[in-house]
């Protein structure tokens, strides 16, 4: 094995590169050709042309100097890597720092047998070189694989009090689960992706909007108008066009998720999805903080939900799904079985009955009216002194039901504790939009805040927060206003570490 | 400082007022200039009235400020433990912070230029997650926290 020697990314990393800064650079490229023809006209277009010209070969020299100048090697102990053009990087990531590789493959690269690798480093002092291989041999992870087992196994040898045994076979598959087609279907017709998706559009355009020459503005109010064609025609158009998002976004979640594959081998989860572009997630058990089981309201009356797992990494990428989902879709019957297979750590859960307090909602409701009435006030002030009329009051009145008294309803209503055993315990929270459990294990649990007014004190109420890790950073979970024999009962269970 | 309740020391208190005067102030900075330049109109009196009655809060939220600040003081403990390290703060609104010894990551020391008037630290206590803060402590207590605490991780992690 040749470990020593300076490697090169295969040339079509090249063609990556440029697809990658065209792909930053497109957008504000978009918006300053459209405000130069707007502006300068015909001489606008020819302008833009030019800049276009420009920019590309500009682009072509960078991606091919960005390529030339990337260099890495496999050593015994670490990889190392060199980059930059002006400013010159040198990377080293010894293999026990490496917490995940993630394989990346486009489908134009699988006939060169060519793939994308991320490597993903620990450490919690430092956000951790985090190194991405556009385009390498799909033999090089199990190289890469192989130093890292082979320094996992020398760390144990060094070692004289723990008992080695050779895992030889760490590929060996325990348990394995591949999405069927009904299923793929069913999780991309009930996500609500698209409706993000709108209002972005919506958003969008209605900036583009002031761009648009007056010429064609005023052709489009002629012909479109609502005094034209009716009320009924401007809804039918905007319903045409939500089915068409629909419609569109259940096509690209599919493509997303095509062949959706969990596989279980000794110590890591396996995840692989993608019909264009196949990804291929590994993630070492231990790396698991919480499992997330979590439903959106049209999934609970379909009576299916999701599980993710909550893992820690140092990815600062968007790409990089904080939570990792490792079941898209799964009745709630089967939810205890699967869990079983693949988790088999965690616990049976054995639900309780929700102690449903009318405190809890009262105290929740009472807080969100609180925080929503200078905003009504204010809105009935503007009506009453500037408008004349009712409509703000009912917008901001609607405004509040929606972001903050109705998630606050939904959150009473649900927030639990449950403690599973010893090591475990079950978090249940509702948000605006969905239901959720998440379940941890003691060590998970970064720490824990108790909350208490002095006023409560009497009413026996306490909130909780509990820390946990999740991505790059921290995260929590509040929930309020519950029986403090439950908080108490979480606490002791906590200090008995 | 083992299994010891311990309390902030006392030049805390001068660092809350402190605080204190100067949320008044910044308000103050925002009303003054707005009783001066809202010109008159016809509905001068009920908005003279408004700007009074804010005022009269900004004076109530600043002297509750002060009167709370022995009370704050009283309350604000910590304990640290072999296994764990305890945080109790507030008067109205308390709170309890358990941070496992095993999952400190590290003790980290800030100090502010009021904080250094006093010659006092903010300690932070650096989790996988979160990182909780003791308002202020003395440079020997500080270092010596941290000490503790390191020594207590490292036999923590050397259980395991």
């Amino acid at each position: 094995m040749t470990s020593k020697q300076v490697r090169r990314l295969h040339p079509i990393s090249v063609v990556y590169f440029l697809i990658k800064t065209i792909r930053e650079l497109i957008v504000p490229l978009i918006f300053s050709m459209v405000g130069l023809i707007s502006s300068l006209g015909i001489q606008g277009i020819l302008w833009s042309l030019l800049a276009i010209v420009v920019a590309f070969v500009l682009l072509v020299v960078i991606s091919a100097l960005r390529y030339f100048t990337f260099s890495f090697e496999i050593r015994d102990r670490d990889i190392k890597v060199n980059s930059g053009i002006i400013v010159k990087k040198v990377n080293h990531i010894p293999y026990d720092r490496i917490q995940n590789i993630t394989v990346n493959q486009w489908f134009f690269l699988k006939p060169l047998n060519l793939t994308q690798l991320e490597i993903e480093t620990a450490g919690n002092d430092k956000k951790g070189p985090e190194v991405t291989l556009s385009a390498v041999d799909m033999s090089l992870k199990d190289e890469i694989e192989a130093h890292r087992n082979q320094v996992d196994e020398l760390k144990v040898q060094a070692e004289p009090t723990t008992v080695v045994e050779p895992e030889k076979n760490k590929t060996k598959i325990i348990s394995e689960y591949k999405i069927s087609t009904k299923n793929l279907l069913l999780y991309s017709a009930t996500s609500t992706y698209f409706l993000t998706a709108a209002v972005v559009l919506i958003g969008y355009s209605a900036r583009f909007f002031n761009d648009v020459p007056e010429g064609f503005k005023d052709m489009m109010y002629v012909n479109f108008s609502i005094e034209h064609f009716g009320i009924s025609f401007a809804i039918g158009a905007s319903l045409l066009f939500l089915l068409l998002l629909y419609l569109v976004s259940i096509l690209l979640l599919v493509i997303r998720y095509f062949n959706f594959t969990l596989t279980k081998t000794p110590g890591r989860l396996n995840v692989k999805y993608g019909l264009i572009q196949t990804r291929t997630v590994s993630i070492e058990t231990d790396r698991i903080q919480a499992i997330k089981i979590h439903q959106t309201w049209i999934r609970k009356l379909l009576k299916i939900e999701t599980i993710q797992l909550v893992i820690i990494s140092n990815s600062n990428k968007k790409d990089t799904e904080k939570n990792l989902t490792v079941m898209p879709i799964i009745g709630t019957d089967k939810t205890r079985e699967f869990l079983a297979e693949f988790f088999e750590e965690f616990p049976e859960i054995k639900y309780q009955k929700n102690t449903r307090l009318g405190s809890t909602i009262y105290y929740n409701l009472r807080n969100a009216l609180l925080w929503s009435l200078p905003f009504i006030v204010a809105g009935v002030a503007a009506d009453v002194l500037v408008f004349k009329s009712f409509y703000t009051t009912l917008a901001v009145v609607i405004f509040c039901l929606w972001l903050v008294i109705m998630p606050s309803l939904m959150e009473a209503l649900r927030a639990n504790i449950f403690v599973i055993d010893q090591e475990f315990v079950g978090l249940k929270f509702n948000t605006m939009y969905s239901q959720s459990q998440v379940l941890f294990k003691i060590d998970k649990v970064q720490s824990l805040v108790k909350k208490q007014s002095v006023w409560l004190e009497k009413k026996k109420l306490a909130s909780v927060k509990v820390h946990y890790r999740s991505g790059a950073s921290g995260k929590s979970i509040n929930l309020g206003y519950l029986p403090e024999k439950i908080i108490n009962e979480l606490m002791s269970w906590y200090r008995a570490i | 400082m083992e299994n010891k309740l311990e309390k902030l020391p006392k030049a805390i208190r001068s660092i809350w007022g402190l605080h204190a005067i100067f949320t008044l102030i910044f308000f103050l900075i925002i009303w003054i200039p707005a009783k001066l330049l809202i010109p008159v109109t016809v509905e001068d009196n009920t908005f003279s009235i408004y700007l009074w009655a804010i005022l009269a809060i900004i004076i109530i939220i600043f002297v509750v400020q002060l009167a709370i600040i022995p009370y704050r003081w009283n309350f604000w403990t910590f304990n640290i433990t072999e296994n764990r390290v305890e945080l109790h703060k507030g008067f109205f609104l308390r709170k309890q912070i358990v941070i496992p010894i095993a999952r400190v990551q590290n003790v980290t020391m800030k100090q502010g230029p009021i904080l250094q008037m006093f010659k006092l630290h903010e300690v932070s206590i650096v989790t996988a997650a979160e990182n909780h803060k003791i308002d202020g402590l003395t440079g020997d207590m500080a270092q010596e926290l941290k000490d503790l605490i390191m020594k207590l991780a490292k036999e923590a992690r050397n259980d395991l």
